[in-house]
């Protein structure tokens, strides 16, 4: 579920729509949780389902990296793409705004994050000074620049309003938090072996 | 699904949203077919929902005829009811136009086929409008529904289906699929054989199930 505090909104025709938020959300908010009326497919569910649903697939599903496509029941399926996103976590099945989200400013993902499809690419017109131009199935540069950010963001996530706590489920968010920190440990490694 | 020449407008605080045609549409077309994203819940499910879920599933769901509640992941969750409606139900997985709908009009569907936990005060202003919608609507008004049903379903292969790629077919489907497809008549189920006398023991607390 979406935070409750977004609208759906045409953004232009190109897009075509997106959600913002109607208030300010604050950095470390959850900005959505996997619930009971999401979908979720595994890879066997997935090739079931008739060769017609490819596109719906694309457009409206998103992978978690660990074998599940998750399709949103709600406003969470329209979120766009940025290559300097507000909100990062969905291979945890939960996300938290990454910065402080005015009120009528975009809620984005970075599609990087998304472990899109080769087929899912595309030109992007986000407008972020770090725009890739190109919004492609691998950046693990911006990956992991998301990873950060979503770490500290986390720290916050005691500190904020959560209309989302209720259905946040408490390993989800160890899973998260040791995870990320796994994952800086390892990259700290790297710097150190690559300067030694 | 709901059908691709249509969209989501807000109409008014008291009665929400509402589903609007964007092109004209022809009889027979199918408004809506039930499809492998829509979540079909067992009554079990159901009663495990957290409760900021429950409040959408007791609004948007209905009772489908084998007792599983259907939750619609697109629009069509968002079709209003109407006593002359735009399309009736046919089997369990589609609904199909039974007039020619213009472009700005609303696609409407009968609620007294969905199982309704609460009788329903209705304020179409069709002149037909039956006032209430009671669960077992269809014992009364069957004939009619069946009649207005098996008539357009009949010109269901003289029309584009664009949702048919995307059904989600059940038992009862296929017979009418494969008469549609030979372009033979087919004998469409009754709305009657969709009415579950009882809602679960376990919700019937539930309050406000799809109001208007």
């Amino acid at each position: 579920m979406i935070h409750p505090d977004t609208r759906l909104v045409t953004i232009d025709g190109v897009v075509g729509s997106g959600v913002i938020a109607t208030r300010r959300i604050p950095r470390g908010t959850i900005t959505w949780v996997l619930d009971d009326l999401d979908r979720t497919f595994n890879g066997a569910q997935m090739n079931a389902l008739p060769a017609s649903y490819d596109k719906l697939i694309d457009r409206w599903t998103f992978h978690d990296g660990r074998g599940w496509r998750v399709l949103c029941w709600d406003l969470g399926r329209y979120m766009n793409h940025s290559c300097d996103p507000n909100c990062g976590g969905s291979e945890f099945w939960f996300e938290v705004a990454l910065r402080d989200i005015e009120a009528g400013e975009q809620l984005t993902n970075d599609y990087a994050t998304l472990y899109m499809r080769p087929s899912e690419g595309f030109e992007c017109r986000c407008g972020a000074p770090t725009c890739r131009g190109t919004a492609s199935h691998t950046a693990p540069h911006a990956v992991a620049r998301v990873s950060e950010q979503l770490l500290h963001a986390l720290e916050e996530i005691g500190l904020v309003a959560q209309p989302l706590s209720g259905l946040l489920r408490p390993d989800w968010l160890e899973r998260a938090q040791e995870t990320l920190l796994l994952n800086l440990d390892q990259k700290v490694d790297t710097h150190v072996a690559a300067a030694e | 699904m709901i059908h691709p020449s249509s969209e989501l407008r807000f109409i008014s605080q008291a009665v929400g949203y509402g589903v609007f045609a964007t092109e004209h549409i022809p009889r027979g077309t199918f408004l809506w077919v039930l499809d492998h994203f829509d979540r079909i819940l067992t009554p079990a499910e159901v009663g495990g929902l957290q409760p900021m879920l429950r409040t959408v599933v007791d609004r948007y769901a209905y009772q489908a005829a084998d007792g599983n509640f259907v939750f619609c992941w697109d629009f069509g969750r968002y079709m209003n009811h109407s006593c002359a409606p735009t399309s009736r139900g046919v089997g369990d997985a589609f609904e199909v136009a039974v007039r020619d709908i213009e472009p700005g009009e609303e696609l409407t569907c009968e609620y007294g086929t969905l199982n309704l936990f609460e009788p329903m005060t209705c304020y179409c202003g069709a002149a037909n409008c039956r006032g209430t919608i009671r669960r077992d609507d269809s014992k009364r008004h069957f004939k009619i529904w069946d009649k207005q049903a098996s008539g357009a379903f009949e010109l269901s292969h003289t029309v584009e289906q664009p949702l048919l790629p995307y059904a989600r077919l059940g038992a009862r489907d296929f017979p009418l699929v494969e008469a549609m497809q030979a372009g033979r008549a087919a004998s469409v189920p009754s709305s009657r054989d969709f009415h579950i006398a009882e809602a679960p023991v376990e919700l019937r607390v539930a309050a406000g199930h799809r109001a208007r």
